[in-house]
């Protein structure tokens, strides 16, 4: 699988609407792989929450809109926070029939605040068992993020760190929700806390957005970008059914299928986009995909090494955190970044000789794991 | 509820019947006994948890199987935590006396804390009812074997004054009448031991009168809840010239303990809620009464530029217009100031036998 072509709106609060948003990122990522709509051959569509935020189910044939007499075999993907990153699986496994398929996320969040918002994000959980408990989404990462200190010793201070790196990066990125916000050490340290111990900066903020790629079973151009590993695996839905709550089977599961579809390693990997939906996350992330062992996240942190100069630069593009969490197209827009970092066109936040990109994306609690790798060959 | 397979281990959290892989039927477990291994305090509220801060608990049961609870207290990872809810820290019996919206209301939050409830009322058919009324409502949480259960543990219901005798604290919620509640606490003074918290509900009424001939009138104290109880967070806390300080503290204390927040006022007309909000109540009357405008507009405006949830016609129609008269007219009495009079049209409306809601008519007729 090529991705031939990558295409983002900004991402935050944005005025545009659902189908706007879908449309601008299509036409960019068609506009960047070179070729026309009536090139594609099929399509899917990545969205978790369109329902209960804006009223709009069906969202395959709202795409259909948008490409007007294509009549593209499409599909909508709803894994959670994993959405994108599982279109683009899906696309993948696709290629065995298309030429040509585009993979589009999108969300349409900023209308709706407060405790109805959190509600909507809620349905990631499960409504039997964490509903009633009014296990909300920052609630559940909460409970990680103490289990994960009690067990490893990781504190509050290294959470701040990943929030800073993120924000910094963000700066850096024109399309960021936060590119504009300059943030603080204090700034973090004093923000509200959510829920115990996690505070306002600690969270990924509600953003509007769309991203879209186009994939191809063969090379069209020497711009494209090779995925050499994707896989996806799943997890119970609930905290309550997980014997440990301070690692993800599904991203350990996934990550490994993706490391030896690629014939690599953890130490081959250039760069990476991290699922960090809650600052908890990126630790963990970076122990489950085996940068370093259980409980060590935190010492790469804190040796900066996985800043823009480290070894491991994670969330160039500011991750969920900053560069802003549209839950359907927060996977695409990993993949986005990882492309244009690969590519070299990335600006003054290139990471220099960047040759192998890895993608992680997590779906609720871990329910669901995507994990992508992508390499540029010269 | 936990189902498990006998045969190959496979266990579910959700009561799916049979194993999957084995095609057996599943045993089914309920775990009541758990020890807490982590908690989180969350401040953000959502549609089902309006309410904030509450607890979320990850706990583990005796097999070390996870679960997921919610509570309204603390818990450190190792405590102990019950199903069946002792779920508050302290041990606390408490008394009420009245079974209306507000004494159901108080009754059900101590209840749900896990506290025992001493119940009176006149009648076992009024408690019969507004216990069945509480039962609906845990039924939303739990099943009904457990609901009866809980109810049948903490609630014991009475039409003597005497067994109040157990209580740590006695709130009543009985029509607001002087000589009735004086004379409960005449009563309740002989009956309780002297630390006995003695509390009254009441919005308009002297707490200072009611203490009057009560033994050890220093724990005479108002406990002022808003309704519905379950929603709305404020108690206010009324210090007579006797109430000693230690009453005012408990009563604080044990109203944080409900989640609630006390405010400490002094014993006086209306308190504070009541004294802001009913002469603004009024001044909507008499705007109407002047024809300044309309009954509708008067309630648009009010809702629209000051962004309050209800207008304030609604709102007496939705309190009682007879209840409003009363508080205003209590206000005039007890304060002797005649700016509480109450607006003419408000008292036609009761003579009119038009008093809100209740008889589907007041300012609104549907």
């Amino acid at each position: 699988m090529f991705i031939s072509g990558v295409g983002r709106t900004k991402f935050g609060p944005l005025a545009e609407s659902l189908p706007q948003l879908l449309y601008e990122a299509v036409s960019k990522a068609l506009e960047d792989a070179g070729i026309g709509y009536e090139d594609l051959d099929a399509a899917y569509v990545a969205n978790f929450c369109a329902g209960p935020f804006v009223g709009q189910l069906h969202m395959n044939s709202l795409l259909a809109s948008l490409l007007p007499g294509t009549h593209l075999p499409i599909v909508r993907v709803e894994t959670a926070c994993a959405s994108g990153a599982s279109a683009l699986f899906q696309a993948g496994l696709a290629l065995s029939r298309f030429r040509t398929v585009l993979v589009a996320g999108v969300e349409k969040m900023s209308t709706v605040q407060g405790s109805l918002a959190a509600t909507n994000i809620g349905m990631a959980g499960d409504a039997e068992l964490d509903g009633p408990a009014g296990l909300i989404f920052p609630a559940s990462y909460a409970l990680i993020a103490s289990a994960h200190m009690a067990e490893h010793g990781s504190t509050l201070d290294d959470l701040s760190l990943v929030s800073l790196k993120n924000h910094e990066n963000a700066s850096l990125n024109p399309l960021a929700h936060f590119y504009h916000k300059r943030v603080t050490l204090e700034d973090i340290n004093s923000s509200a806390t959510v829920c115990s111990p996690l505070r306002l900066f600690d969270c990924s903020p509600i953003s509007d957005g769309a991203a879209a790629l186009v994939v191809s079973a063969e090379r069209r151009s020497d711009r494209e970008v090779r995925v050499v590993g994707s896989a996806l695996a799943t997890d119970t839905l609930s905290l309550a059914e997980r014997d440990t709550i301070t690692s993800f089977a599904a991203v350990r599961l996934a990550a490994a299928q993706a490391y030896r579809q690629a014939g690599i390693g953890p130490k081959d990997v250039d760069v990476v986009e991290a699922h960090d939906c809650f600052t908890i996350m990126e630790l963990i992330a970076l122990e489950d995909l085996g940068f370093c062992e259980p409980g060590e996240g935190k010492d790469l942190v804190r040796e900066g090494r996985t800043s823009r100069e480290g070894d491991i630069p994670v969330n160039v593009d500011g991750g969920l955190k900053a560069d802003g969490h549209p839950i359907g197209a927060s996977g695409i827009a990993q993949i986005f970044e990882l492309v244009t970092q690969l590519r070299g066109e990335a600006g003054p936040r290139q990471i220099p000789g960047a040759r192998i990109g890895l993608a992680h994306s997590v779906g609720g609690v871990g329910g669901t794991s995507a994990v992508h790798i992508l390499r540029k060959d010269n | 509820m936990i189902q498990r397979c006998l045969t190959c281990g496979l266990e579910w959290h959700h009561a799916v019947g049979t194993c999957v892989k084995c095609h057996e039927p599943l045993q089914g477990m309920e775990p009541t006994q758990f020890r807490v291994v982590q908690s989180t305090r969350v401040e953000v509220s959502s549609a089902a948890h309006p309410d904030v801060p509450y607890y979320c608990l990850l706990v583990a049961d005796g097999e070390g199987r996870h679960h997921l609870r919610k509570s309204r207290q603390p818990f450190a990872a190792g405590d102990l935590f019950s199903e069946d809810g002792v779920r508050a820290k302290t041990a606390v019996t408490w008394g009420v006396i009245g079974t209306g919206t507000m004494g159901t209301g108080i009754a059900r939050a101590a209840m749900e804390l896990g506290w025992k409830v001493i119940w009176k009322s006149r009648s076992l058919a009024a408690l019969d009812k507004a216990k069945s009324r509480i039962r609906e409502r845990l039924l939303r949480q739990m099943t009904p074997e457990r609901a009866d259960e809980l109810l049948g543990s903490s609630v014991s219901a009475t039409t003597e004054l005497a067994p109040l005798r157990e209580a740590d604290i006695v709130v009543e919620s009985v029509v607001e009448d002087l000589a009735t509640k004086k004379e409960l606490f005449e009563e309740l003074g002989a009956l309780c031991a002297p630390t006995t918290i003695l509390a009254s509900n009441s919005s308009s009424l002297s707490i200072d009168a009611m203490a009057d001939g009560v033994s050890h009138s220093d724990r005479v104290v108002g406990m002022h809840f808003f309704n519905p109880v379950s929603r709305m967070r404020l108690i206010e806390v009324v210090r007579g010239p006797r109430t000693s300080e230690e009453t005012v503290a408990r009563v604080c204390d044990l109203a944080r303990e409900l989640g609630k927040v006390p405010v400490v006022v002094k014993d006086s007309p209306g308190f504070v809620v009541n004294r802001v909000l009913m002469p603004y109540l009024n001044e909507a009357v008499r705007v109407v009464e002047e024809g300044t405008a309309s009954i509708g507009d008067v309630d648009t405006a009010v809702q629209l530029g000051l962004n309050h949830p209800i207008g304030p016609l609604a709102l007496i129609d939705l309190i009682g217009v007879d209840i409003f008269v009363n508080i205003m007219d209590a206000l005039v009495s007890r304060s002797g100031n005649r700016q509480f009079e109450v607006a003419k049209l408000a008292r036609r409306l009761v003579e009119e036998g038009r008093l809100g809601r209740k008889t589907g008519k007041g300012f609104y007729e549907p």
